[in-house]
């Protein structure tokens, strides 16, 4: 510790006099950038909630083999009030998570006689199908709680009917029939905007 | 009296010069190096996910290529949640077929043509098989125009054939709604249907029994 013969200061003065100049020295740090930590949390929150709402909507059908949409020249914003009944190739789904209610036969015997009369009310020319009438009371009763809540008419309920294009007729109207004595009273057929010329 | 450093009161001996270039050494404020302090994240790979994602996103979901179409229950013998019940409005009925779409008023069925009452599918199907749904919105214009009352009258009842596709039924719906889109428009609140482009809007189905 010594030099050219000048005895040193002892550690104590040496450690104290250390201290003393660090913290004179000391300067508070500027803040000269940004901690994106944070806004990365919620920036991954927010896309995570916003591709859950959109995998939820009406309006995010992805077409596949299974289910092609009609063309429309309709035009205006699709609807997104009601219960959503999707008719594809292979079944009849129900509510925005898609429950198989019932599955569909070829698209030949629908289009000759509409779906099997085991799921019939009464013999295969009966319109009313029995499964799909059992799940939509469950949603109708849904529903009704919501119209109630929002202050709507709780009289009927409305359904959006996303059918494949090559539905048979005879299907589409024991889908309707078995809406309407489900007290579902109001149906947006969803249909995929055609260019009009 | 020499340079020689002394003892103080407390027995010590000031800092050497040594001990002095050492003090201002380690003392001395240096600043941190970048990223040092907080950490940073390198958010280049979580960028890459995002954009990947917001890409996919796009591309598979369909959002503004959607519409609806409003309609009532149908009701089983032909008719649907029809309101008319004058004999002398037009009830404009179609029946889709295989071979055509026929229609009917309350004169009776109107003829290949679209020009009288008589037998025959209204609005054959095309040489290529299929319907010829601009000649449908022609015969729907003739016929409201042909009275004044019928001008009011936006209702039709629609009823087809089993293997009919749903399809066939939405261009249907398109061809006998106007022939002037422009100038026919749904109000968003009341879903009633205004303009001098209206025809038949209102579509109730019917189930043949």
């Amino acid at each position: 510790m010594s030099s050219g013969g000048t005895p040193p200061a002892s550690t104590v003065r040496y450690k104290a006099a250390l201290r003393k100049a660090i913290r004179k020295n000391r300067r508070e740090p500027e803040i000269d950038f940004l901690n994106i930590t944070a806004m990365l949390d919620l920036m991954t929150i927010i896309l995570v909630f916003l591709l859950q709402t959109m995998a939820s909507s009406t309006q995010s059908i992805q077409e596949g083999k299974d289910l092609e949409l009609a063309r429309s020249f309709m035009k205006g914003e699709p609807s997104d009030q009601g219960v959503i009944l999707v008719v594809s190739k292979s079944a009849i789904l129900l509510g925005e998570q898609g429950e198989a209610v019932v599955p569909l036969p070829s698209r030949e015997q629908l289009a000759s006689s509409g779906l099997d009369a085991k799921y019939k009310r009464s013999g295969p020319n009966d319109l009313y199908i029995v499964p799909l009438a059992n799940a939509l009371r469950n949603a109708r009763k849904l529903d009704k709680a919501v119209r109630a809540a929002k202050k709507l008419d709780t009289s009927t309920s409305e359904a959006i009917i996303i059918a494949d294009a090559r539905t048979p007729y005879r299907l589409l109207m024991e889908v309707m029939f078995t809406l309407g004595q489900s007290e579902f009273g109001k149906y947006h057929l969803m249909v995929m905007k055609a260019k009009n010329d | 009296m020499s340079g020689a450093p002394r003892e103080d009161d407390s027995g010590d001996y000031p800092l050497s010069p040594a001990q002095r270039s050492r003090i201002r050494r380690l003392s001395r404020w240096e600043e941190p190096s970048p990223g040092e302090e907080a950490g940073e994240l390198n958010i280049v790979p979580y960028l890459d996910i995002i954009m990947n994602i917001i890409v996919f996103v796009i591309a598979t979901i369909t959002v503004v290529f959607m519409s609806t179409l409003d309609v009532n229950p149908p009701s089983a013998g032909g008719g649907g949640r029809s309101t008319r019940v004058d004999t002398k409005a037009l009830n404009l009925t179609a029946i889709i077929t295989g071979d055509g779409i026929g229609l009917k008023t309350s004169s009776g069925n109107i003829a290949t043509g679209c020009e009288r009452v008589g037998s025959g599918i209204t609005i054959p199907k095309n040489g290529d098989g299929t319907h010829d749904y601009a000649e449908l919105t022609k015969c729907a214009r003739r016929l409201k125009s042909e009275n004044d009352r019928f001008a009011e009258e936006t209702q039709v009842t629609v009823t087809a054939n089993n293997n009919i596709e749903y399809q066939t039924i939405i261009s249907f719906m398109d061809a006998i709604r106007s022939d002037d889109p422009d100038s026919c428009t749904v109000d968003p609140e009341s879903k009633a249907w205004s303009g001098k482009g209206c025809l038949f809007p209102n579509v109730n189905f019917g189930v043949a029994r």
